[in-house]
């Protein structure tokens, strides 16, 4: 019987055997697949897993005055971080793997998004018990935690920045070890001194497009320059990121030392040429005089170097750090006066001043002299049309000396027909007109018009569109003259200019960088001094006598309330009539213009303001140009110039006037006898101030700035 | 004193199991220091471990001298007791979503690890009731019915993995016992078939959280098994951490198997050294494995990757040796009793053995059952170490014992 039973179970057992023996071989085999043959896969997934990267955010270099002021720097921001990798780990630990998830519904061309993580509720949810007590009040972004959990995951999101010291305290008092959540301290812009030139400085942001603004390690930066100098100047400015490779758990708590670290590296420092003192200076003076709108250049015109540069209205970049509120932002672009604009890179009509580069085109041609008379009745005839002197009174004959002191309309109207529209074109290339100095990036630099028959042919097309011509004429000549018409110039195209009227003839290039230097001390690199551009030939004698008109603008003619006691000036006062549309409504913004240099005989400075909305050159501009002179010698002398912190200045349109009959128009004068070429009744083929050719006033509401 | 020194002297050739169960034993202990390292609230599970030991001992021993016939003979009275405390555990708090416990004061087991036994033993004494009538089917379906009842009390609680070792041991005992083949085909044939319709309905329905009898996480558990890379941190995280863990384990461990490890071992379990010295930033420690399966249902994903393949290699060994010694003893069987208790545990111990290492190297699901011998947990470990002691008391009392 036993014996039946087992052999009946021998060969049951002998395939359960089998079984055993075969199973164990597919659990050896399979092992040795998994530890042996696909070890390295494995090892790398435990490696990453096991540690995290932190990126350490790289300092900003710091832009510095020509003397080594700091302008903007660095200063150290307490923020709360997310790190939303590891909230979501530890979500994950907590709620056993179950992730509350977002469903999309299916598009149009029928794609269905695959779900993604909620995100945005883990953190909620992650917070909720401590927010209180923490203080974590500020509204989540919850586009911007989204956003941020796809692309940048594993570098922490700046939920609140710059906390106060309470807050801090309060966090790392009571935080007990929360996952995820940490405060950290970051290198946070600062600008020094608030407004003050806001429009060279910039200001920086954080990066519209994640794939341009790389680092070294192929992480975007967090911060990069959004505008001015910052913007163009920010791979110098960048410093290079650092790491932290630390060992973390599963609960995403560091564990023992860093098993790698690299420190970040500071950006470059970059000097500018500006000297911080005659920036305030610039500033304070047209603050002092209520300007709306307007610009100031001043520049060494022995290398062409740019001291101050101010536009006004202005901004505080500090609004921008480390993000402007929507509403400020709103509240700078709908602006109609355009704070963010920079003017003094922004074209205008330059009236009178343009006599002077007109006045060395004609003796340069040698088709008139020094000497050359002209009868200069109130008005004259052109082609048909009548051209007004501005006082429209008769003066009898006269020179070119006199007819700058005087700013005679019909002198110049006379005298550059003489010298033809060919012989301005040429010494208006020469002075670097109609081109962009690039001093900030081309994007907001207006190159201006230099108009003559060769402009007229490139813009052919659109001049017949918009003004019906076809032709140049002697009236656009005499209408260019005197600076009105098309002619478009910047306030740092007219400073350049004078300064090789003041030096003797050599345009150099504006400079407004000198050198960079890395954290070391070590130069990086360095923008030449006195880059020659070109040289505006002109005979000694020839040159000397429009410096000399200049010099008697100053003393006895149209700029007198420029004068500074102890110093000789030669400088050219100007009027543009032009029209803006505020509101929808058009209204008349005279571009008052002085520019002048000193001291006459070794000039060290050229200042060139312009004020929109004012009401002469003569009178709104020369006394601003005279305090601010006045300042930059008695600075040389000692007196102390105590740069301080400046709120942005208001823009208003105080001066631009509906009244179609402005007192300048009456035949009741001040005595002020500024030049202009009045567009309403001058002639039908001179577009002149009616809406110039391209539209400045569009740009007081149209223009755009990157956010 | 004579016979049981006689008995002891029976031993034999199952002198290599003794050695594997030490070896499993004592490695037992060691792992589970190691894996316990993230979990403060295991601190005292492998002292706990060492007296489960102790206890396990004493019941082989006591079993491995006992005539296993006897033991057989109350088989059917353990049953019923099985039964009453397989429906006892639902009077009782779930914990970890699951009733599995019966708590009496300090004491507390799993009634599901005692009936694994008592279903082996009980169709033993039923198959040798029916020793004359194997061929008949109705044979087969009260062998059905019996194993039937706990597995479906298991299921219940709910221990799918647990359960699903009853059907392994059913068949292979009706197998063993001579049972038709075309009835053990019939049965496998109509239980694939349910359990491949379960699966198919499952996987196409949206609404699996509402199929009968299965739960969410089970049909996860599977999901994830035939992919992975369908949702890392959630089903999958287990499978995943796990092979994290073996795979980077490679050929030789994270840990170096020398003097200074073991002597740092045996002075942890003394409370005298700090278990880091070994464990500093491993899967398990740092926590990636995770912390409450790592010492029992995963603790061969820390074997992995402590001791690499060669650790691995090692255990399954081990555990091989002492499967294919069961089958040795059923073949040498006194009578057909023996030989179904020896196949019957062998089967039990088998299952677990491929189930739960299978699933940390992606063999097999993810199912919460513990490693024989390895995994943490007094209950199981005992029942295993007596399920030995049956298997070495027919070694013992084998078919020539008498006539010497």
């Amino acid at each position: 019987m036993l014996d039946d039973d087992n052999r009946v179970q021998g060969w049951r057992l002998g395939v359960l055997a089998l079984l055993v023996f075969a199973a164990m071989g597919v659990l050896l085999s399979r092992l040795w697949n998994v530890q042996v043959t696909n070890s390295e896969s494995a090892v790398q997934r435990s490696e990453e897993q096991t540690t995290v990267k932190a990126r350490v955010a790289p300092a900003r270099g710091a832009i510095c005055d020509r003397n080594g002021v700091m302008l903007a720097e660095n200063r150290p921001s307490f923020d709360i971080d997310f790190y939303l990798d590891d909230l979501r780990r530890d979500y994950a630990q907590s709620h056993r793997g179950r992730m509350p998830m977002l469903h999309f519904p299916p598009s149009k061309n029928g794609k269905q998004r695959p779900d993604e993580i909620d995100i945005v509720e883990i953190v909620k949810e992650s917070i909720e018990p401590i927010k209180d007590t923490l203080g974590l009040t500020a509204p989540l972004n919850e586009k911007e935690i989204r956003e941020h959990f796809r692309t940048d995951r594993d570098l922490p999101y700046h939920y609140m920045t710059d906390l106060d010291f309470a807050t801090v305290a309060n966090f790392e008092e009571r935080n007990l070890g929360m996952t995820g959540i940490r405060i950290s301290q970051n290198p946070a812009r600062q600008y020094t001194y608030g407004a003050f030139a806001a429009h060279i400085l910039g200001y920086v942001g954080k990066p519209d497009n994640q794939n341009e603004h790389l680092s070294s390690d192929g992480t975007p930066y967090e911060t990069v320059g959004r505008h001015g100098i910052e913007a163009i100047m920010d791979p110098q400015l960048q410093g290079q990121p650092g790491s932290v490779l630390q060992r973390v758990s599963s609960q995403g708590y560091y564990i023992g030392k860093p098993l790698q670290s690299n420190d970040p590296t500071m950006g470059n420092t970059l000097y500018l040429t500006i000297d911080s003192r005659i920036q305030y200076i610039a500033e304070t003076s047209m603050r002092d005089a209520g300007v709306g709108r307007g610009a100031v250049v001043v520049m060494d015109p022995r290398n062409g170097d740019v001291l101050a540069m101010v536009s006004i209205p202005s901004y505080d970049p500090n609004r921008f750090i480390p993000k402007i509120t929507s509403k400020d932002w709103d509240a700078l672009n709908q602006d109609p006066t355009a704070p963010l604009y920079n003017r003094a890179l922004h074209a205008l009509a330059p009236g009178s001043t343009y006599k002077i580069m007109v006045a060395l085109a004609g003796l340069k041609s040698g088709n008139v002299t020094v000497n050359t008379e002209f009868d200069c009745p109130g008005a004259i005839q052109i082609d048909d049309h009548l051209f007004h002197n501005s006082d429209s009174a008769a003066a009898g004959t006269m020179s070119l000396v006199h007819a700058i002191c005087v700013s005679s309309d019909v002198f110049f109207y006379q005298y550059g027909i003489k010298a033809g529209i060919d012989a301005i074109d040429s010494m208006g290339k020469l002075a670097g007109f109609g081109h962009k100095w690039g001093l900030l990036g081309d994007a907001d630099e207006d190159a201006g018009i230099l108009p003559g028959p060769d402009w007229m042919k490139e813009n052919d097309a659109w001049l017949k569109k918009t003004h019906n011509i076809d032709h140049w004429s002697r009236a656009q000549t005499a209408n260019t003259s005197i600076g009105q018409g098309f002619v478009l110039v910047t306030p740092l195209q007219m400073a350049t200019f004078l300064c090789a009227v003041a030096n003797g003839g050599t345009v150099y290039k504006p400079r407004l960088y000198s050198h960079v230097v890395d954290y070391k001390g070590d130069v990086q690199a360095t923008m030449p001094e006195g880059e020659v551009y070109s040289n505006l030939g002109m005979k000694p004698s020839d040159l000397k006598a429009v410096q000399e008109g200049m010099r008697e603008v100053v003393e006895e003619g149209t700029g007198t309330a420029a004068q500074v006691p102890g110093v000789a000036l030669a400088g050219k006062t100007g009027t543009a009539q032009a029209h803006i549309k505020v509101g929808g409504e058009v209204r008349r913004d005279l571009k008052c213009w002085f520019y002048c240099y000193g001291p006459f005989e070794t000039p060290r400075y050229v200042v060139c303001v312009v004020v929109e909305g004012g009401q002469w050159g003569g009178t709104t501009t020369a006394p601003i140009v005279q305090k601010i002179m006045s300042r930059l010698f008695a600075m040389e002398k000692g007196a102390p110039e105590n740069v301080a912190f400046l709120q942005p200045a208001e823009g208003n349109f105080n001066g631009s006037t509906t009244d179609e009959t402005h007192p300048w128009d009456t035949t009741a004068k001040t005595g002020d006898t500024d030049s202009t070429a009045d567009s309403t009744d001058a002639s039908a083929t001179t577009p002149a101030a009616d809406l110039p050719p391209i539209p400045t006033s569009a740009r007081s509401s149209g223009m755009k700035h990157a956010h | 004193m004579r016979i049981l020194f006689r008995k002891l002297g029976q031993i034999g050739w199952s002198l290599p199991v003794l050695v594997a169960l030490l070896v499993l034993c004592v490695a037992s202990v060691f792992v589970i220091i190691s894996a316990t390292y993230a979990n403060d609230a295991l601190r005292d599970a492998p002292g706990k471990q060492c007296g489960y030991i102790l206890a396990g001992v004493v019941a082989y021993l006591a079993l491995a001298l006992t005539p296993y016939q006897q033991v057989v003979k109350i088989g059917p009275i353990l049953y019923p007791i099985s039964l009453a405390l397989l429906i006892g555990v639902f009077f009782y708090r779930a914990s970890h979503g699951a009733h599995s416990w019966i708590r009496l004061g300090p004491l507390s087991f799993e009634p599901a690890e005692f009936a694994k036994l008592t279903l082996i033993l009980s169709l033993a004494w039923f198959f040798r009731v029916r020793e004359n009538q194997m061929h008949k089917i109705s044979t087969v379906l009260i062998a059905l019915a019996i194993t039937l009842i706990p597995f479906i009390l298991i299921k219940k609680q709910p221990a799918l993995g647990s359960a699903g070792v009853f059907i392994p041991v059913f068949l292979a005992m009706l197998f063993a016992a001579g049972a038709r083949m075309h009835h053990l085909l019939l049965l496998m044939l109509l239980g694939l078939l349910g359990v491949g319709g379960y699966y198919l309905v499952s996987t196409k329905s949206d609404q699996s959280a509402q199929i009968a009898g299965v739960h969410n996480f089970q049909v996860d558990r599977i999901k994830s098994w035939v992919d992975p890379t369908v949702d890392k941190q959630g089903a999958a995280w287990q499978i995943n951490q796990s092979m994290i863990a073996i795979g980077s384990g490679g050929l030789q461990g994270k840990v170096p198997l020398d003097y200074d490890t073991l002597s740092a071992m045996v002075g942890a379990l003394r409370g005298k050294a700090d278990v880091k010295s070994w464990m500093a930033d491993t899967q398990t420690a740092l926590g990636y494995l995770p912390k409450n399966t790592s010492y029992n249902d995963l603790i061969f994903s820390v074997v992995g990757e402590l001791f690499g393949f060669r650790g691995g290699a090692v255990l399954i060994i081990c555990e091989g040796t002492v499967l294919l010694w069961c089958l040795w003893v059923a073949a040498h069987a006194r009578d057909k009793v023996g030989t179904l208790v020896a196949v019957g545990v062998m089967t039990m111990l088998f299952t677990h053995v491929f189930v739960n290492i299978g699933m940390t190297i992606q063999v097999v699901p993810i199912t919460g059952i513990p490693l024989p011998f390895i995994s943490y947990g007094g209950t199981f470990l005992i029942a295993c170490l007596a399920a030995m002691g049956l298997v070495q008391s027919v070694w013992v009392h084998r078919k020539n014992f008498e006539r010497r």
